[in-house]
């Protein structure tokens, strides 16, 4: 089939405007900053569905995206833990050309992968209850692929799986935990970079928790398993995106989120589950705002 | 042969029990443990002492009892080595007697 350019630079600049689906690794969202033990070998799998539409412009697209992120944490030291971030995913688009068709897109693979670390500055502990509080710091690096294609042509940049780039980030994390609740709080800023004529805007954000044991409700010898519900809000700031030599429609803009979600704690393993509800969504201009976003996984000790 | 296979369980009970009497048991309080997912690494810390057969957490009181080989005692630094590497807080150790 001839490739037909015009569509091509139509479909990018629909999707230009769809808001980068990067995976954020997290306590069930974010960061803790619980303990790793020297040594320690901590796996992580989560596996997500977002999706994102009810777009009421003529080009009335849907976007989804669902994949898995593999983390692992490994305790080098008591108070340092590295991590490795490694993202699977598909995502598509589709979307109404000016001309009325309906077209998708979509790619699938491995993503941006991101190498952190995480050290404990501050902890104060007492029986049954601790604070802790640990910056991290690390870098996203251009494992997905950038330069996908497909039959109009390269797909544009939120599209592709990789940015090209290396990202810088860093936060700090924060974590309250009695036998009875948990409270986590984290706030994070990733710089990105241009790759590829393209810069995705910055991101901000700051995220909290709260986390209840509702069973067992009396704890007894040993270390019973810990059934947890869980209260999140996850506030994400995106500056706008920026390509060279071409003025798109103002990308970026603010989000927020309230996640409520389960969790089943042992002494070896996790079970979990999180949906993403977005309650406030102020995306500049041509923006896609997300309908839901929902995480379900397990983590694991060695 | 009655008489001696009775002669060789009896026995075999007595050793058992010699050897169980030798076994010390530590109670050592853990500041800092309020979950089941922080328990695996203060015993896995502990099974790496020379000596340790059996580490055992109790979440509520924050305590972990610690069984020894028989003959073997714990040390106060090596339990205290443990606890900061598996990033809690030392509370004391107690060598006790009965079993909990």
């Amino acid at each position: 089939m001839r490739r037909t350019p015009g569509l091509a630079l139509v479909l990018a600049a629909v999707a230009i405007t769809v808001s980068p689906w990067r995976a954020h690794a997290g306590a069930q969202t974010f960061n803790t900053a619980l303990p790793v033990a020297d040594g320690e070998v901590v796996l992580r799998e989560q596996f997500f569905y977002r999706s994102a539409g009810n777009d009421p412009r003529p080009a009335s697209r849907d976007a989804q995206g669902w994949g898995a992120i593999s983390v692992l944490g490994y305790g080098a030291t008591s108070d340092l833990t590295l991590f490795g971030v490694l993202p699977v995913a598909r995502k598509s688009l589709d979307a109404t050309t000016p001309g009325g068709r309906r077209v998708e897109q979509d790619t699938a693979g491995l993503g941006d992968a991101r190498l952190f670390g995480r050290y404990t500055i501050y902890h104060d502990d007492a029986p049954g209850r601790t604070f802790r509080v640990a910056p991290f710091a690390g870098l996203e690096v251009p494992t997905g692929r950038d330069d996908d294609r497909d039959r109009f042509g390269r797909l544009p940049q939120p599209l592709q799986l990789g940015s090209g780039s290396w990202d810088p980030f860093a936060g700090v994390a924060a974590t309250w935990q009695t036998l009875t609740y948990e409270v986590d709080g984290q706030l994070a800023y990733k710089v990105n970079t241009r790759a590829n004529g393209f810069e995705f805007g910055d991101v901000a954000r700051a995220d909290a928790s709260v986390q209840y044991r509702v069973w067992p409700r009396e704890l007894g010898t040993g270390v019973p398993g810990f059934l947890y519900t869980t209260l999140g809000a996850n506030l994400i700031h995106r500056q706008e995106n920026d390509r060279v030599g071409a003025s798109d429609p103002p990308s970026g803009g603010t989000q927020v989120f309230l996640s409520p979600g389960l969790q089943y704690v042992t002494k070896r393993w996790v079970l979990e589950g999180v949906v993403q509800v977005p309650v406030a969504q102020n995306l500049n201009a041509a923006g896609l705002n997300d309908d839901v976003i929902a995480r379900f996984g397990f983590r694991v000790k060695f | 042969m009655q008489k001696v296979t009775i002669l060789a369980a009896v026995s075999v009970l007595l050793v058992s029990g010699a050897a169980w009497a030798d076994q010390a048991r530590y109670r050592l309080d853990v500041k800092g443990l309020a979950c089941p997912f922080c328990a695996y690494g203060i015993e896995e810390e502990l099974k790496e002492i020379d000596g340790v057969a059996k580490a055992r957490t109790h979440v509520e009181r924050g305590v972990v009892i610690v069984t020894m080989e028989a003959g073997a005692a714990l040390k106060r630094s090596a339990a205290k080595k443990a606890v900061k590497d598996a990033s809690f807080t030392f509370g004391g150790l107690k060598h006790v007697k009965a079993k909990e």
